[in-house]
């Protein structure tokens, strides 16, 4: 228990050297590095963990435009499990500036679900996920 | 009391003393410069000019600067954000007509290798490959190059393609000017042995443009997806290769489900058939009997578009014997190619194909590529082949019959792999046939209208092209095999390789290797990074990085755009520009005091090479020299081509959000983006100006005003199915076929370098169908022994029903730099007759279990301190060497 604590304090004290404090990942990096290979990539895994969330971002447009979770959630050493809302402006800076003039404090996921991210004002009302539109592939 | 006047004079003349030669004052005690900046230091460093442009933004305490993005060919709009000072994060640019603001996961990024302590920050140099490098001064390295390049012109000999004894091997990722006054500075030394990595990339995509339409680069551009129907993927794996052009497919479809057809054409099962309708799974190497079935069914259904075939097409082919040039053959009629097409019938075709291939998919398929708008794209599965050229042709074939090219929502675009495989080059001259401006060598009127240009007397440059990627390495290796394979084969006995890294990316490479390791051959590799390559270097020269340096890259839809220099590059990394004025200066030193007179003579021709640009690279070789140099290639060198830029200038490049097309003749024209669609009338100037002057054409709505075609039509080919060059056979029985993955860019020194996309895919795997891998035995992450007749290599297997390749297919990531995963050990070598591209999709190979599912290790090649000086981890390594 102890040791326990002890280490989580250290993982913290160690993640803290991030932007914004990292989280530790449930499963440490050098573990999962010394794990046979395929089992390294985060959805190989999350598939059977997270299946849920798993499935939410396979059916999702990040997922079929190849934006993978490390990608918002960091690497095993730099890992947020609520992404610094910095790593959405890569792509969506116009979206977010725009957010936080008008309402400050906010983040995406408040309105649009996380790893879903389905959105209003394209054309397209309810989203088709890539199943709709190919079902043999899954 | 403060510095007195002759203190003042004393730090004044050393500071600048020191800023001519590029050396940082602040240099540790090994003589290597620090690489980290330090906790205040300040690495910004923008030039006014840029600063006075819409190209730089301040918001807050980040500076933005807008440039490309540095990987792919699809050429995004970033902007390098620098925080406090430092590069922290990278963001798209919405008004991009490219990109809207959407980023690739390599692409947002890439800030991180700004200041990665690997970065190569001072020159290194060693007499002989078996001792450590040792740290030099810039002066010291162009004295030693200019003496190893004169005893290896004089090893060698003169040759109707100048001086056989050296060689330059550069890059689609080098910038438009580098490129361009690199082969400049060649030619002018007097060779035209100057190469580049698109040969192994692209070469077969220009010999198709070529032999299609007479001239280099498609005629549409990525605007024409949003208006397209039907969307034909061949050979490309776009969602991984050309992730933000997928994205934009994907958002067509998406908005129009039922409308909107995506046709996936590929041996194998990628992320990119997630979105597609069809999937056409085909043995590899059969897909010329597939076109030449489309356009039978075309053909016979009457399907195609009679008046533009009637007016606007011809039909060619080439017969070896009978026509003294490839490119244009000899016209035949219409009806000569419906007798051709009469085999190739859809029953005919599936047999050949095979895999999920039938009858009744090709004439859906045909059908719908006739009757909708379509947009064909296609990289490497096409290129890298045999018969790279004709599959080329096969595919523009099916846009001419259809009418599907020349207007909105329809065209033929080969994808570029590179970023700038177009704009250096292609336009830029840096392969061995070509000159800039769509020029070539063979013609001697076209190399007079270079020398005018630059000043040098005619004759300057060699009448006969130089050797091509794979003859020009073999000349280096020099086995009996490479002289029996190419007669005649004069060796090479210096090569100065610039951002690329051709010891892990050239198939059949152990000889290439082998070779490289000797001392009779001088190395010297410009780059930013070690790699596999500098590890057989003579000389490292450290480069600045993208974004540290300025200057243009010409993408896919023949968009050129400008990256301004905004950080400080490390240590005495300096610009290739500055290396190729001050080594042209030493060079035409010596060169005036030998003896020979023919080396005499090109002293004054080496030295007006980059005379115009030498006040420049003393003064700031970080901006005003790449402005000089472009506003020399792009005002004089295309101005009146086809590929005009002179309208494009630095000025005009900074204000666009998305930059400038080509034809671009005026300002005025390049201030509106250029030209999106190629010969139309009305919005392509030069075939405008043609109807307008010419009344032969003064009705024709489209004109292919390219050089190769006297008839001002685009040209049909008639070219049978040939298979590759090494099927698969009893011994080797499966096709063992190579390509990329998203998060890594080619040989990974730059990706294997950023945290996230390294941890993802840590090593290179092989990909197994499950019925192939349940039959031999193999588990998921077991490591497999894939063997050919020229090397084998030791990967972990990944068995996936969702992707993979075809049964009796496997398929290697060939970013991997650990020595036993290098697949290009097993490649072939074999390449097409007329663009001289390898055929790295397709060769034989046999799979067997070696060992059970284990932990891995990455490797990345780094230089390590040793006795003596530096050496390559892989130097030390006995599994590496």
């Amino acid at each position: 228990m102890r040791a326990k604590t002890l280490s989580l304090l250290a993982g913290l004290l160690f993640a803290g050297s991030g932007v914004a404090m990292a989280d530790q990942h449930p499963v440490p990096p050098n573990v999962i590095e010394n794990l046979p290979p395929q089992q390294q990539q985060c959805r190989v895994c999350h598939q059977q963990t997270t299946p849920k969330v798993y499935k939410e971002w396979a059916r999702s447009r990040h997922a079929v435009a190849n934006v993978r979770c490390f990608q918002c959630h960091g690497t095993l050493d730099d890992f947020h499990k609520t992404p610094p809302i910095e790593k959405c402006m890569a792509c969506h800076f116009h979206e977010v500036e725009t957010m936080q003039k008008k309402k400050p404090g906010m983040k995406c996921w408040d309105c649009h679900q996380e790893h879903v991210f389905q959105f209003h004002g394209s054309g397209v009302k309810n989203l088709k996920s890539a199943k709709d539109f190919n079902p043999a592939q899954y | 009391m403060g510095i007195g006047r002759r203190d003042f004079l004393k730090k004044s003349a050393a500071l600048t003393a020191a800023s001519l030669v590029g050396i940082n004052l602040k240099i540790k005690a090994d003589g290597i410069a620090p690489v980290e900046a330090s906790a205040g230091e300040n690495l910004a460093q923008i030039p006014d000019e840029v600063k006075r442009s819409p190209a730089y933004k301040k918001e807050g305490d980040i500076e933005w600067v807008r440039g490309v993005c540095r990987f792919c060919g699809t050429g995004c709009k970033v902007w390098l954000g620098l925080k406090n000072g430092k590069p922290a994060i990278i963001r798209g640019e919405k008004d991009s007509q490219i990109n809207f603001g959407f980023l690739c996961m390599k692409g947002m990024l890439f800030y991180k290798l700004f200041r990665h302590p690997d970065r190569l920050t001072q020159p290194l140099y060693r007499k002989s490959k078996k001792e450590p490098f040792k740290p030099i001064s810039w002066e010291k390295a162009f004295d030693i190059m200019a003496d190893e390049m004169i005893k290896a012109i004089k090893k060698g000999e003169w040759g109707p393609m100048g001086w056989t004894g050296i060689a330059y091997y550069g890059s689609g990722q080098a910038l438009t000017e580098e490129t361009y006054l690199f082969q400049k500075l060649f030619r002018c030394i007097g060779t035209n042995h100057v190469e580049g990595n698109p040969r192994l990339c692209m070469a077969s995509a220009v010999g198709g443009y070529l032999t299609s339409y007479g001239t280099d680069e498609p005629a549409g551009g990525y605007a024409d997806f949003d208006k397209a129907q039907t969307v034909f993927i061949i050979g490309s794996n776009t969602a991984e290769c050309h992730p933000i052009l997928y994205r934009r497919i994907m958002k067509n479809k998406l908005a129009n489900p039922n409308g909107y057809m995506v046709i996936n054409v590929d041996p194998r099962v990628s992320p990119t058939s997630k979105i597609a309708d069809i999937h056409m799974q085909f043995k590899p190497g059969t897909d010329l009997a597939l076109l030449n079935a489309m356009a039978h069914v075309i053909i016979k259904e009457g399907l195609y578009d009679k008046e533009f075939v009637s007016k606007y097409c011809s039909f060619h082919i080439y017969t070896k014997g009978k026509d003294k040039v490839p490119l244009i053959g000899h016209a035949v009629s219409f009806e000569e190619y419906k007798r051709f097409l009469e085999k190739y019938t859809p029953e005919y075709a599936a047999e050949i194909c095979g895999g999920n291939i039938t009858p009744e998919m090709i004439r859906k398929v045909a059908r719908r590529f006739a009757t909708t708008r379509t947009v064909s794209i296609w990289t490497m599965g096409l290129n890298q082949r045999t018969r790279g050229v004709w599959v080329n042709n096969l595919v523009t074939n099916l846009h001419l019959l259809t009418g599907n090219v020349c207007k909105d929502g329809a065209d033929a675009l080969s994808l570029t792999g590179q970023p700038n495989a177009c704009g250096g080059v292609r336009e830029g001259g840096g392969l061995c046939h070509i000159l800039p401006g769509h020029r070539v060598v063979k013609s001697a009127k076209h190399r007079h209208q270079l020398e005018k240009i630059w000043g040098v007397p005619k004759g300057t440059i060699p009448p006969k092209p130089g050797y091509h990627t794979v003859k020009m390495f073999s000349a280096i290796s020099y086995t009996e095999e490479d002289k029996r394979r190419f007669p005649g084969l004069k060796p090479i006995h210096f090569i100065w390789i610039e951002e690329t890294s051709p010891l892990q990316s050239l198939p059949n490479m152990r000889r290439f290797r082998e070779g490289f390791a000797r001392d009779d051959v001088f190395v010297v590799v410009t780059d930013i990074f070690p790699t596999r390559t500098t590890e057989f270097a003579n000389l490292i020269l450290p480069a600045a990085f993208h974004f540290e340096k300025t200057g243009v890259y010409g993408c896919t839809e023949r968009r050129s755009q400008l990256t301004p220099k905004a950080v400080k590059a490390p240590g005495q990394a300096m610009p290739e520009l500055w290396m190729i004025v001050n080594f042209a200066q030493v060079l035409a030193k010596k060169l005036k005091r030998e003896r020979d007179p023919k080396l005499r003579k090109r002293a004054s021709i080496v030295y007006q090479c980059v005379a115009p640009f030498i006040e420049a690279a003393k003064k700031d070789p970080w901006w005003t020299l790449s402005k000089e140099v472009w506003n020399e290639y792009a005002g004089k060198v295309t101005k009146g081509q086809d590929s005009d830029l002179s309208g494009a200038t630095y000025e005009v490049l900074l204000e666009r959000p998305d930059g400038v097309q080509w034809p671009a003749p005026t300002v005025e024209i390049a201030r509106k983006g250029g030209t999106l669609r190629r010969f139309v009338v009305g919005k392509d100037p030069i075939a405008t100006k043609i109807a307008q002057t010419h009344p032969e054409y003064r009705d024709w709505k489209c004109i292919d005003y390219g050089h190769l075609h006297k008839d001002h039509k685009f040209w049909v080919w008639l070219r049978p199915y040939k298979g590759p060059a090494e099927p698969p056979d009893a011994e080797y029985p499966f096709v063992l076929s190579t390509g990329r993955v998203i998060d890594h860019w080619h040989t990974a020194s730059m990706t294997g370098r950023i945290p996230e996309l390294a941890g993802d895919y840590p090593y290179a795997w092989v990909e197994i169908n499950p019925k192939d891998a349940q039959r031999l035995g193999i588990n998921p992450g077991d490591l497999v022994l894939v063997e050919t007749r020229r090397g084998k290599n030791i990967l972990p297997a990944r068995i996936s029903t969702d992707e993979g390749p075809m049964e009796g297919m496997v398929f290697v990531y060939w970013y991997d730099q650990e020595k036993s995963r290098m697949i290009n050990f097993c490649t072939l070598d074999a390449f097409d007759p007329g663009s001289k591209q390898p055929e790295f999709k397709i060769c034989a190979c046999r799979i067997k279990k070696y060992a059970p599912a284990q932990p891995l290790k990455s490797f990345i090649v780094k230089l390590e301190k040793v006795r003596g000086g530096y050496l390559h981890n892989a130097e030390l390594d006995p599994n590496e060497k």
